[in-house]
């Protein structure tokens, strides 16, 4: 009798395991077909904006400290995509970015003489900084110029590792090497082609040094082992612009949407919530209104 | 359509002209696969062989295992690698992350399953009495698994170059423990991967087509082989 009522329940148990297998399918392809849908309406949605952005904003936390806010308050889905400052002006030019946030001045100047970009305006700023090993065998930390730090490095033949994205920090990395009139090649040259914050992990497994922003440098210095070596935030300054495409050569940008976002990262709630963006009560980056 | 007319040709011309940075990272991919085939494949066959004609406890388990292992992502072996690598890690002080010796290391252990398993596929496919007839002939072990190696050299071969064609192309786990450093661990995968971020389509071009041209050698060179292989049999 029990086997019997057993094998009852299990017939109405698995009985019941079908249909519910079978509403939960139903289910599933009518969630199916409303993602399907859903993404068709989001395609031709102007609520959707595409902003490039450096991986140093984005390594740090940054952006997705900010873009909430503005999905929030003016009802946009923003699509970020990160990559070196190279690659996001490359984005914006060929029409596959709506907004760029970028640093390295002498790259998006010409693009502004040009009318490749619309509206470059500043919005925050920090500073470029020179870590390296705590025992610092190159002895940059007394060197009188960040120059002569690099040229200390190089003559000492210790590992330097370098973005090599054309990003803004791997140029400014360049123009300094420039100053210090040394081509760096050799083994103790290191290119990652890399974010920030992998090229900081990469040098901490070196003990080498690098040029890192300080915002990111922040983020992820306490793991590497390194330490601050060098330091000069009037002549490291780096200088964070935002900037729209221009929807003449690309009349698919969502234009109306990019001037709202430009617009808002300029604006005083952006500024404070920058400036609230800190670790260990230091600010990673300072908004526009108080660098000026 | 522009670019990529401009873009190819300007890669066929850098593969011709030599390209240091180009023939450098196309010389990393290779050196650092062809070795984690060296190491892989006689651990891999000897294991593949004792699954196949030694019977014991568990050796089915085994098998499975080693089928499944085939299927694990690269970037699972590469984050596994990566941990047991890293300054913190238990291996951290033989300082290797970031070097070839890593990307070795993660090649070896994705190649190391599909090795075996396809191995033992070869050696199963064959009469095992091959073994024991080399024996009862009077070879020494070692004379009668050459034999019986012999006989299934071109599951073998297909094996290696099915491992080869799998680590070769691997972008995952050699941009975690080789991170992509020029001269020194951008091989041609994590080249295609992270040059096109910086908009340097032509290097993507040309690296890619040199993939192709790899693959599409092997495939010929097992194909030949196989063929061969067929009419030996008959």
């Amino acid at each position: 009798m029990r086997l019997a009522a057993n094998s009852a329940r299990k017939y109405r148990g698995s009985y019941l395991r079908r249909s519910i297998s079978r509403k939960l399918l139903a289910r599933c392809c009518v969630v199916l077909l409303g993602v399907v849908a859903s993404v068709n309406v989001a395609a031709r949605d102007d609520r959707i904006l595409r902003f490039a952005v450096t991986t140093t904003t984005d390594n740090t936390g940054l952006i997705s400290h900010l873009v909430p806010y503005f999905e929030n308050r003016h009802g946009f889905t923003v699509r970020v995509m990160a990559g070196g400052t190279g690659k996001a002006l490359r984005l914006l030019v060929n029409g596959d970015a709506d907004v760029a946030l970028t640093h390295a001045p002498a790259l998006e100047q010409p693009l502004v003489d040009q009318g490749l970009v619309l509206d470059r305006q500043v919005i925050m700023a920090n500073d470029f900084v020179l870590v390296g090993p705590a025992d610092d065998p190159a002895r940059a930390r007394t060197a009188e110029s960040a120059a002569a730090a690099l040229a200390a490095i190089a003559h000492a033949q210790r590992h330097f590792v370098s973005r090599g994205d054309e990003s803004g920090t791997h140029l400014r990395e360049r123009h300094l090497w420039q100053l210090a009139d040394v081509e760096p090649d050799g083994k103790w040259y290191m290119e990652t082609g890399q974010g920030m914050g992998k090229t900081l992990q990469i040098a901490g497994e070196f003990s080498a040094y690098t040029l890192s922003d300080r915002g990111t440098w922040l983020r992820f210095g306490a793991a590497t082992g390194l330490q601050l070596l060098f330091t000069d935030p009037p002549k490291l300054q780096n200088i964070y612009s935002v900037m729209r495409g221009n929807p003449k050569h690309n009349p698919n940008i969502n234009e109306r949407g990019a001037k709202e976002l430009a617009t808002w990262l300029r604006s005083a709630e952006a500024a404070a919530l920058i400036d609230g963006f800190r670790i260990d009560g230091e600010p990673l980056f300072i908004p526009v209104e108080r660098t000026r | 359509m522009d670019d990529i007319f401009t873009a190819s040709s300007q890669a066929l011309a850098m593969l011709l002209a030599g390209d240091a940075e180009l023939w450098s990272i196309i010389a990393v991919s290779l050196s650092v696969s062809l070795r984690a085939i060296l190491y892989a494949t006689p651990p891999a066959v000897g294991l593949a062989f004792v699954l196949a004609y030694c019977r014991f406890p568990g050796r089915r388990l085994w098998i499975v295992l080693f089928n499944t292992l085939m299927a694990v992502p690269a970037v699972v072996v590469g984050l596994t690698v990566y941990l047991c690598l890293s300054r913190n890690g238990p291996l951290g002080d033989l300082r290797l992350l970031f070097t070839q010796q890593a990307m070795i290391i993660g090649q070896v252990i994705l190649c190391f399953p599909l090795l075996v398993a396809m191995s033992h596929a070869a050696f199963q496919s064959r009469d095992q009495r091959a073994w024991e007839t080399a024996l009862t002939l009077g070879a020494s072990p070692w004379r009668a698994l050459r034999t019986v190696i012999y006989e299934v050299r071109f599951g073998l071969i297909a094996a290696i170059v099915a491992a080869f064609g799998r680590i070769v192309a691997e972008v995952g786990c050699s941009m975690m423990v080789g991170g992509n450093i020029l001269h020194h661990t951008r091989n041609i995968p994590t080249a295609i991967a992270l040059e096109t971020s910086k908009g340097a389509f032509a290097q993507g071009i040309a690296l890619g087509a040199v993939l192709l041209v790899f693959a599409l050698s092997l495939n010929l060179t097992l194909n030949v082989l196989q063929g061969s292989g067929e009419t030996h049999n008959q």
